[in-house]
């Protein structure tokens, strides 16, 4: 009894902290952003008015955040199939395919995650640059000029400008993901695959794939928090919302109306309403991929 | 058993260690802000000056010549290129700096928030007769010494600068001269159709919201300085008007890939961008840029020796007899909750006398890489001050604009209070950009400035 008692004693006094802090650092700011999104409040000083809910009344009406959300919704959404399906596929290749340099492309897919926003954003200038740019350089020179744009200047191409640069980024964290998994599927089962005559692409939608899983439902969630972090990160570097708001998202969106405009307290009821957002939307993906778990 | 209690001990230890880790982050902020109320000193004086083009050693030389002027007096100095952040921050420590240079128009927007949150203090005392006849006529008449266009001054503007479209003088005068200056609209696009046969546009703007000082010019040229004083003010028949209509047709007009250049908006919104729009300027691309003279600096290292600047107020409707410029200034102001009110305005009157404006002319930069030492002289709004300059560009852009027939014209639009989802920029010159690309008429550009014109004005303070 009283060994059970100190246990308990034990395990609480170790969690404390951890809770506390999670409680500080998470918790409060978190419940902060909703009791301030009711307010009217300055971004300096502290002033501040209760609104009630007026601020999410405006949101609503706002058309510069509809365009932000259909574009995060776009960007998620184009983000997660493109790096999915291709992180999946370099990481097969990688984990099964049998040729040499293995490791040479592990090191070069996973470069582009240590690069740091501000480098990535001038590596894609450089590439998207409309007179002097290595894409439209290229293409003229093999003759394509039919295809050259302005990738950065053309409002119905340049979010897919802005997707291309994330996919490129994400594709290798996610690939060195799905490739631990991967290299946990026992061996002997690909062997009985094959025994039974199973092609490398049969072999690997019956037994690759199921046998991931999990893995991929974990990163779909992923995908919906860092791509609507990381887009905000890449507007601001690549394009800060232009032209006229093509390429504005949430976040973006949401800094230039607490700091920009002065509007702390909407801006803060766009973080709300984030929150909420990706909040659903994880909680939908997870429902609808929920499958039976094959056993390794 | 033993092994067991090691193991207990060990980890509670490493739980503790990471809580006093993690909580001395909080400690040591604290420490912080004690150590800085001691700055509530009657005799130190916070000064809080952005760190642009300008240098620092500006600031450093004011700060000593008016300890000199003032015994017992100690200027504190807060130099930062990111004084929004560091201040905001201070502020809502309710650490306030004394007296603040930082302008309004900038990304950050941070004089306008103090503006919109009434926390910028009246000083219109600072400006007595004795001051105001030594300042050029006008320069505290806009809203961008009036912001909330009451009569009352809440901005100092203690450096300006006319601005206009910039261009290669080499290409309109001297032996090489391909084509004449134009003094009108219609000559301006005559010369852009001329340009265009020899591949090159007429115009380029480094981003859309560089086209403020011409959206300004352009109004009162249109319009008259009554209405554009009230366009400022959010006249509802602003935009409606034949003036307001006349100023979109011809902007409208001008952007269109006709006569801006091609590039133009892809560059315009990624980083670093505008400076591919200007180089482009250089390059002879285009002819034309709206921007300021600090544009020289900017572009210094990439500007070929052979080259050289020349500015022109935007074009006057054919038929007009004055021509209107844009002055562009740079703000001083003091927080409402100033420790040291008095000294506060004691130094903003200082960044008028003769000894501030001498300072400010022997101005200079240093290029970090080069360490090359290069004048940049900085001109106070006060009478003969622009006279002083030594001969050049910068000199003969002053002297051109404070000719005869030239109106000058100042201000911004005025303060309101905050307005949840408005996006001033993007309503008011974003547009342009989407005109740029065929999204948007001049008719919808139009309706989207009514729609803003008649939020602003119902929340004006």
């Amino acid at each position: 009894m009283n060994r059970a008692k100190s246990q308990r004693r034990f395990v609480l006094a170790c969690l404390a902290p951890a809770v506390i802090l999670v409680a500080i650092f998470i918790f409060y700011p978190t419940i902060n952003v909703f009791k301030m999104s009711l307010f009217r409040m300055g971004a300096i000083t502290n002033t501040s008015e209760f609104v009630g809910l007026s601020n999410f009344k405006t949101l609503m009406e706002d058309k510069n955040f509809l365009e932000a959300m259909q574009n995060t919704i776009l960007i998620i959404v184009l983000v997660m199939i493109c790096t999915i399906v291709l992180a999946i596929l370099f990481a097969a290749l990688l984990s099964r395919g049998k040729f040499k340099g293995k490791n040479f492309f592990r090191v070069i897919f996973y470069i582009p995650n240590i690069l740091s926003i501000v480098v990535i954003g001038g590596i894609f200038g450089a590439i998207y640059d409309p007179s002097n740019g290595l894409l439209n350089t290229f293409l003229e020179a093999i003759h394509l000029d039919g295809l050259t744009h302005k990738w950065m200047g053309e409002p119905d191409i340049v979010i897919y400008s802005v997707i291309f640069a994330l996919v490129w980024q994400a594709i290798g964290y996610y690939m060195v993901m799905y490739m631990s998994g991967m290299s946990a599927i026992p061996e002997d089962l690909y062997e009985a695959a094959s025994l039974d005559g199973s092609s490398e692409i049969h072999t690997f939608f019956s037994v690759t794939l199921p046998l991931i899983w999990t893995n991929i439902r974990t990163t779909l969630t992923f995908y919906i928090i860092s791509t609507i972090n990381l887009s905000f990160l890449f507007v601001q570097i690549m394009t800060d919302g232009g032209p006229n708001g093509k390429t504005e998202v949430f976040l973006n969106y949401m800094y230039k109306q607490a700091y920009g405009n002065g509007a702390y307290g909407y801006g803060m009821a766009i973080g709300v309403v984030v929150f909420l957002f990706s909040f659903i939307l994880a909680a939908i993906v997870n429902k609808i991929t929920d499958r039976e778990v094959y056993e390794m | 058993m033993k092994m067991k209690k090691v193991k207990k001990l060990v980890a509670l230890s490493l739980v503790s260690a990471m809580t006093v880790t993690a909580l001395a982050g909080c400690g040591s902020k604290s420490n912080d802000e004690g150590g800085s109320d001691k700055s509530g000193d009657e005799n130190v004086l916070k000064v809080a000056a952005f760190n642009g083009g300008n240098g620092e050693q500006i600031w450093k030389d004011i700060a000593a010549a008016f300890e000199k002027e003032n015994e017992g007096v100690k200027v504190e100095l807060q130099i930062s290129s990111e004084l929004d952040q560091d201040l905001t921050k201070n502020i809502k420590n309710k650490d306030y700096p004394d007296v603040v240079y930082y302008n309004l128009g900038q990304e950050s927007g941070f004089t306008e928030n103090m503006l919109k949150e009434n926390a910028v203090e009246d000083i219109s005392d600072v400006f007595d007769d004795e001051l105001r006849g030594r300042l050029i006529d006008g320069i505290l008449d806009g809203t961008d010494a009036q912001p909330y266009g009451d009569g009352k001054i809440y901005l100092a503007p203690i450096f300006y600068t006319p601005t206009g479209f910039w261009y290669n003088k080499n290409l309109f005068e001297g032996d090489n001269a391909k084509y004449t200056l134009p003094t009108n609209w219609d000559e301006f696009f005559a010369l852009g159709d001329q340009a265009k046969k020899d591949g090159v546009s007429l115009f380029t703007f480094p981003q859309a919201g560089y086209l403020d000082a011409t959206m300004y010019t352009m109004l009162e040229q249109a319009g008259g300085m009554d209405f554009y004083n009230k366009a400022l003010k959010y006249d509802a028949d602003t935009w409606t008007s034949e003036a307001g209509q006349k100023v979109l047709d011809t902007l409208g007009k001008l952007v269109t890939p006709d006569y801006t250049q091609e590039d133009t908006v892809a560059n315009a919104n990624a980083d670093g961008g505008f400076k591919i729009n200007q180089q482009n300027v250089i390059d002879g691309k285009a002819l034309f840029m709206p921007n300021g003279n600090w544009v020289i600096g900017e572009m210094a290292a990439s500007t070929p020796k052979e080259f050289s600047w020349g500015m022109m107020p935007a074009p006057k409707w054919s038929g007009d007899t004055t021509q209107a410029v844009y002055m562009f200034t740079e703000q001083m102001w003091i927080p409402k909750e100033a420790p040291n009110m008095e000294l506060a305005k004691e130094f903003v009157k200082f960044m008028y006398s003769d000894t501030v404006v001498d300072i400010l002319l022997n101005n200079t930069t240093t290029n970090k890489e080069t360490k090359e030492t290069t004048p940049a002289p900085i001109v106070a709004p006060v009478k003969g001050a622009a006279d002083k300059l030594p001969e050049g560009t910068t000199k003969d852009v002053y002297a051109a604009s404070a000719a005869e027939d030239v109106v000058s014209v100042t201000g911004t639009w005025a303060t309101t209070k905050p307005i949840e989802g408005l996006d001033m920029k993007k309503n008011v010159y974003g547009a342009v950009e989407s005109i740029n690309t065929g999204d948007m008429t001049v008719e919808d550009w139009q309706n989207q400035l009514v729609d803003t014109w008649k939020k602003c004005a119902d929340n004006m303070e």
